[in-house]
Formats: structure tokens, C-alpha cells, sequence
């Protein structure tokens, strides 16, 4: 929806999202602090070290949610509006890990003679043993990777770099969140006392494992009927017309990882690709607003007829032939080229 | 969901979603706050200690393997009260006392201490000064060979300096505060000679050698002669032969 690139701009509904997220982050810092200060003397930890284990699990349950969003909005739609500001999320997450780190610096690798940063990537090198692993270096690793997606993550550098390469970038959270699990598993979690971390960054990893599982079974179930559309040769029947409510779609999976979108506006019904060109977003999940096709997680545009994103923007998705056949639909699985004009296909709602 | 229910970033959010947002972030704002109860709760474990009080001390002056003060025997130290000295932050006491070998001195510093580990922080050269009382210095008593399981942590964090200043969190800290020249001790599973904690020391009785990085904050079993001197233990370790779990 943009002539050069879109940021997606501020709005009502972003400045609610940031700022319940603030608070739920205040409040959690704020109430961190003050249990692990109003401990018995003997033992209460240092202030600092206070301060750097409240920003560290706050980082650390930030990461969790923020991975769990996408598979949850797959399986649910009810959760479309907390992917909307995702990038927000990340990049709150990012400040407290960097707060956590500026802690860690200022107190274990401080008041020394050695430089600071070299303290810190010198001072442990028990690489071989599993005990005594200076983690830290993984809580590097990680937080690197946060700057960088961090950094990233304005639409610009979606723009700039294509939505494939900067997709894969930013597929590299994964890898940060790894380290981030290794990091505390290594670290924090080897005291031999029993702390609330031990069940909570299980529990949190596990969560996120088994969203993705059960996104993914959920993919792999549309994936095998498009194995059966895609052994038909030519023409697909997708269904009867009437079982398009007004203003919504089906989604008809393609092979390829590729779908398509069949919209009803009114009386007539269009075939576009289901994948939005801002960020893959799934179009036939969105509705039509305003005689365009809107997508479910930014919102971004398009006419039903040609697959164009109306003016002044340029986005174009490819759109798809449609036939009727005895009060059933037929789709050409052939994609036309971004922006062809296709005639509506006239079928009533209600025959 | 009816058209109005469908959310677009852009557009005014309906009622329903609005309620559903207000919902959902109350539920963010509890879980969040409800986690911070279980995690900040975390103890330290590992009993109080004082950092702060001024002290004031005469003894004998000894170098080696760290510097330290051997104070005359009273009825608190029958044996005479043998301090670790330290230097400000992450920095041993080495620079002070140069010239005060087997001399006695007057030490005007400040005490951390933790349990029967205790330290005297010295930042200025006349926090440590000689004073011309003759002496017939200090001695050390071997009490044979010993095989003794336990922690290695730096001597100033473990005494108070940071809390707890023991475990794996802390390894790299120890690390930088050995590599100070702060004296690495023992911390032992269980007393021995009903102390427990040795000061750590090459087997020459030099101070110990940089390998001690490796075997910080994990439990070892360390092998070699117990000496004693005041009322303080020190472990002239065979490093080649310690064992890690
Ligand atoms: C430069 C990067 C980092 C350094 C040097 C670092 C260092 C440390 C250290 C020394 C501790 C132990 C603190 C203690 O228990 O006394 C710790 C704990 C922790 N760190 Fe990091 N860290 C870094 C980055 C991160 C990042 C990016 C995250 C998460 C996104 C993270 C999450 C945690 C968590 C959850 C803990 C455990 C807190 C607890 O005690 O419950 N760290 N880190
Ligand atoms: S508007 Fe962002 S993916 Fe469609």
C-alpha cells in the first residue's frame, strides 16, 4: 500500500498496546523488586543483583510471550489484534535485556582494573564443562541478536532488504531464544536451591514448543487437501458460491506453500493470492472493508478485481480465473500475473 | 464475528473489541505481576553479613600467599586473629605493606565479613602503617596432609563484597576478583579443625597459581598441606591434582 515503503503508522489502537504492555512491564519490574527486597537480610541478594535478575526474567518472559503470539493467532483469531504491534514487543524486549546487560556490566564486570567488555568475554573461559559454561557469552549472543532485529525492524528495512531476506533475518529470534534458554539453564538454574525459574523456564520453553507443534499440525492438515487439489489436472471445484458469506473468503491451499483467496463482495466473487505482500499476512482471513480486501495484520489493501493495492499505492498480488459450474465453484489454480484485471465471477448470495 | 468485530489496526476499534483488548491486557498485567511475586522471591541463602564497620587492628604484617594481619592472641582469639586483607573493588592489597614483611603494623580499615570470614579493605597507604614494636614474627604449623571438598570462591565477595559471591552466577565475577589479586578460599562442605573455610595457597605457599579460574564456583576436591597460622587455615594445594564434580 505504498508508493516507496510503509511504515505503519501510529494510531489509537498501537498507543493502547504499548501502553498496557509498559505497565504490565513496570508492574512486573516494580513488584520483582520489592519481594526480592523485602527478604530476611541473610537472604536478601545485593541491590544490583536484584535489579539485574528482575530485568533478566522480564526479558526472558517478554521472548516467551512475544513467540507464542504467532502460533496462537494461527490457531485462534481472537489473538490477530496482539500480533498487529508485535514489532513494538520486541523491541520493549530488547530495552530490558539491554537494562539487564548495563546491570550485569556495572556490577560483576566493574571495579576491576580490566576493561569491563573484556572482563566480561575473558574472565570465565571453562568452555569444556557444562558447569561453570561462562553463559554470559550466550546472554551476548542473544542480545545481539535482539539489537539487530530490534534495529531491523522498521518497515523500512522490511522495504529495503525484501520480504523473503528480512523474513529469514528475523527468523533468527529463534536462535536467540535458544541461547536465552541455554543462558539461564546454565547459569541461574545450576544453584543447587530451589528457586521459582526451575518450573517457570520449562514451562515457558515448553509452551512455546508445543504452540509451534500444534500451528504447525494445523498447516499440515491444509497442506494434504492441497495435495488433493493439486493432483486434479486443470480446474479445481472449491465449493458451492453460497458457502461465501458477504465480505469474507475461503482459502482454497495451493501446492507450494502457496494459497488463494476467494472473497464475496456482494454478488460477485474474486480469486486473489492469500499471501499479503507487506508481511505474508493471510489475506483470506481479513474481510472487505470499504470495497477493498483487507488484511488481518497491518491492514494493508487491495482491490478484488485486479489484485492492485488502490492509488496511490502500487502492491499487486497476482489474481486467479473463476468458473461456475452448477452452482459450484471452479478455480484455475494458474496464477495470472500481479495485477491482472479479472471479471468478477456474478453468483448471488442467496440463490 | 460480525464486520465490526474484525480488527484493523488503523481504524477505531469496536466496543466488543475494546472489551476484549481491556481483558486482555488486565490478564497481561496479572500474569506479569503475578510472576514477579514467585521469581523475585528467590533467596541468596547464604546467611547475613556486615559490610562497613571500621577496624582498627595491630598484628604482624604477612605477604605470603596474601596479604595478611596476624593479631596477638586475646581471650576472643586464643590463637591471635589472623585478616584477610583486600583492596578497594576487584583489587587485592598487594601494593600496601611492601616493606612490612614479618614486621608489625597498625591497619585502620574497614571490615566485611561473613560468619568466620572476615576481611580488612585497605585503600590507602596510611590505612597500613609500621610501627616500631619488635617481634618475633608469626608462625606456621603444618597439620599434615588433608583431602578437602568444597567451593572455591574469591575472598572478599564471600565475605560480603556481593551477595551471595558464591555459585555459578558468580563464577565469572570470582574469576576477576582472584585475578585481582583478592585470595581465593575454600569454602568447605564441612568444618575442618572446626573451621570452615581455608585460605588458598600454591604449594610452594605462594599465591595460587591462575589455574584456580578453572575451578572456581563448581564443588572440587582439592588435595594438599593444611597449615595454620592464627587462627587461620591455609591449604598449600597440589593443583595438578584437583578434582571437579
Ligand atoms: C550481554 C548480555 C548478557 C549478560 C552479560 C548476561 C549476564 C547474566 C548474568 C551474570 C546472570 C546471573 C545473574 C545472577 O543470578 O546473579 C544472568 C541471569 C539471567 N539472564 Fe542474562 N545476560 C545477558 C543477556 C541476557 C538476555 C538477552 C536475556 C533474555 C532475553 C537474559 C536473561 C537472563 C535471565 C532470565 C537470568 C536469570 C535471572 C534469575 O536469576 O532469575 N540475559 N545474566
Ligand atoms: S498488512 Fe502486514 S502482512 Fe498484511
Amino acid at each position: 500500500m505504498s508508493v516507496a515503503y510503509t511504515p505503519v503508522g501510529w494510531n489509537a489502537n498501537k498507543i493502547f498496546y504499548d501502553v498496557a504492555l509498559g505497565l504490565a512491564v513496570a508492574a512486573y519490574l516494580w513488584i520483582f523488586m520489592a519481594v526480592a527486597e523485602g527478604m530476611a537480610p541473610g537472604a536478601r541478594f545485593d541491590d544490583a543483583t536484584i535489579e539485574m535478575r528482575a530485568y533478566g526474567s522480564c526479558a526472558f518472559l517478554m521472548l516467551s510471550a512475544i513467540l507464542c503470539i504467532g502460533p496462537l493467532a494461527r490457531l485462534d483469531t481472537r489473538f490477530l489484534p496482539v500480533l498487529y504491534n508485535r514489532r513494538h514487543f520486541g523491541v520493549m524486549t530488547c530495552f530490558v535485556a539491554i537494562m539487564h546487560a548495563r546491570h550485569v556490566i556495572a556490577w560483576y564486570f566493574a571495579f576491576s582494573p580490566v576493561d569491563p567488555y573484556v572482563a566480561l568475554l575473558s574472565s570465565n573461559t571453562s568452555f569444556a564443562r557444562l558447569a561453570g559454561f561462562p553463559f554470559e557469552l550466550l546472554g551476548v549472543a542473544a542480545l545481539l541478536v535482539l539489537t539487530l532485529l530490534a534495529a531491523t525492524s522498521h518497515d523500512f528495512w522490511l522495504n529495503f532488504l525484501t520480504p523473503p531476506r528480512w523474513k529469514a533475518l528475523h527468523m533468527s529470534i529463534y536462535a536467540a531464544y535458544a541461547c536465552v534458554v541455554a543462558h539461564v539453564s546454565l547459569g541461574a538454574l545450576l544453584t543447587p536451591q530451589w528457586q521459582a525459574m526451575h518450573v517457570v523456564m520449562p514451562a515457558c520453553a515448553l509452551t512455546v514448543v508445543a504452540l509451534h507443534l500444534a500451528a504447525a499440525a494445523r498447516q499440515a492438515r491444509l497442506d494434504r487437501t492441497a495435495t488433493m487439489a493439486n493432483e486434479a489436472v486443470g480446474w479445481i471445484d472449491v465449493g458451492e458460491a453460497s458457502g461465501i458469506a458477504d465480505g469474507r473468503a475461503i482459502i482454497v491451499p495451493l501446492s507450494d506453500a502457496e494459497s488463494v483467496a476467494i472473497f464475496r463482495n456482494g454478488d460477485a466473487l474474486g480469486a486473489i493470492a492469500n499471501a499479503c505482500r507487506h508481511q505474508n499476512g493471510p489475506l483470506g482471513e481479513g474481510r472487505i472493508i470499504d470495497g477493498c480486501v483487507t488484511c488481518p495484520w497491518h491492514g494493508f489493501q487491495y482491490r478484488l478485481e485486479d489484485g492492485c493495492a488502490p492509488p496511490p499505492y502500487t502492491e499487486k498480488l497476482a489474481t486467479y480465473n473463476l468458473r461456475s459450474a452448477n452452482g459450484w465453484i471452479q478455480l484455475d489454480p494458474r496464477p495470472n500475473p500481479p495485477g491482472t484485471r479479472v471479471e468478477p465471477l456474478h453468483a448471488p448470495a442467496r440463490p | 464475528m460480525s464486520r465490526s468485530d474484525f480488527f484493523v489496526g488503523y481504524l477505531p476499534a469496536s466496543r466488543a473489541l475494546r472489551r476484549t483488548a481491556v481483558i486482555g491486557a488486565l490478564t497481561l498485567c496479572g500474569a506479569f505481576a503475578a510472576l514477579a511475586i514467585a521469581l523475585g522471591r528467590t533467596p541468596a541463602d547464604i546467611g547475613p553479613s556486615d559490610y562497613g564497620d571500621d577496624i582498627a587492628a595491630t598484628g604482624v604484617f604477612v605477604a605470603q600467599p596474601y596479604p595478611l594481619l596476624v593479631t596477638p592472641p586475646d581471650a576472643a582469639h586464643p590463637r591471635g586473629r589472623t585478616l584477610l586483607l583486600g583492596g578497594e573493588g576487584k583489587r587485592g592489597a598487594q601494593d600496601f605493606g611492601r616493606d612490612l614483611e614479618g614486621r608489625v603494623a597498625r591497619l585502620a580499615g574497614i571490615l566485611v565479613r561473613r560468619g568466620e570470614i572476615e576481611m580488612a579493605l585497605v585503600s590507602a597507604a596510611d590505612q597500613l602503617q609500621r610501627v616500631d614494636t619488635p617481634t618475633s614474627g608469626v608462625q606456621t604449623t603444618s597439620l599434615g596432609r588433608w583431602r578437602i571438598t568444597g567451593e572455591i570462591c574469591d575472598g572478599k565477595c564471600v565475605a560480603g563484597g556481593m551477595r551471595p559471591g558464591a555459585g555459578l552466577a558468580h563464577k565469572a565475577c570470582a574469576n576477576l576478583c582472584t585475578s585481582g589479586g583478592l585470595p581465593p578460599v575454600l569454602v568447605t562442605a564441612r568444618p575442618i579443625e572446626g573451621r570452615n573455610y581455608l585460605l588458598l595457597a600454591a604449594r610452594d605457599g605462594g599465591a595460587a597459581p591462575d589455574a584456580v579460574a578453572d575451578l572456581t564456583a563448581i564443588p572440587v576436591t582439592l588435595e594438599g598441606e593444611v597449615m595454620r597460622l592464627g587462627d587461620m587455615l591455609i591449604l598449600r594445594a597440589d593443583w595438578a591434582t584437583a578434582r571437579k564434580f
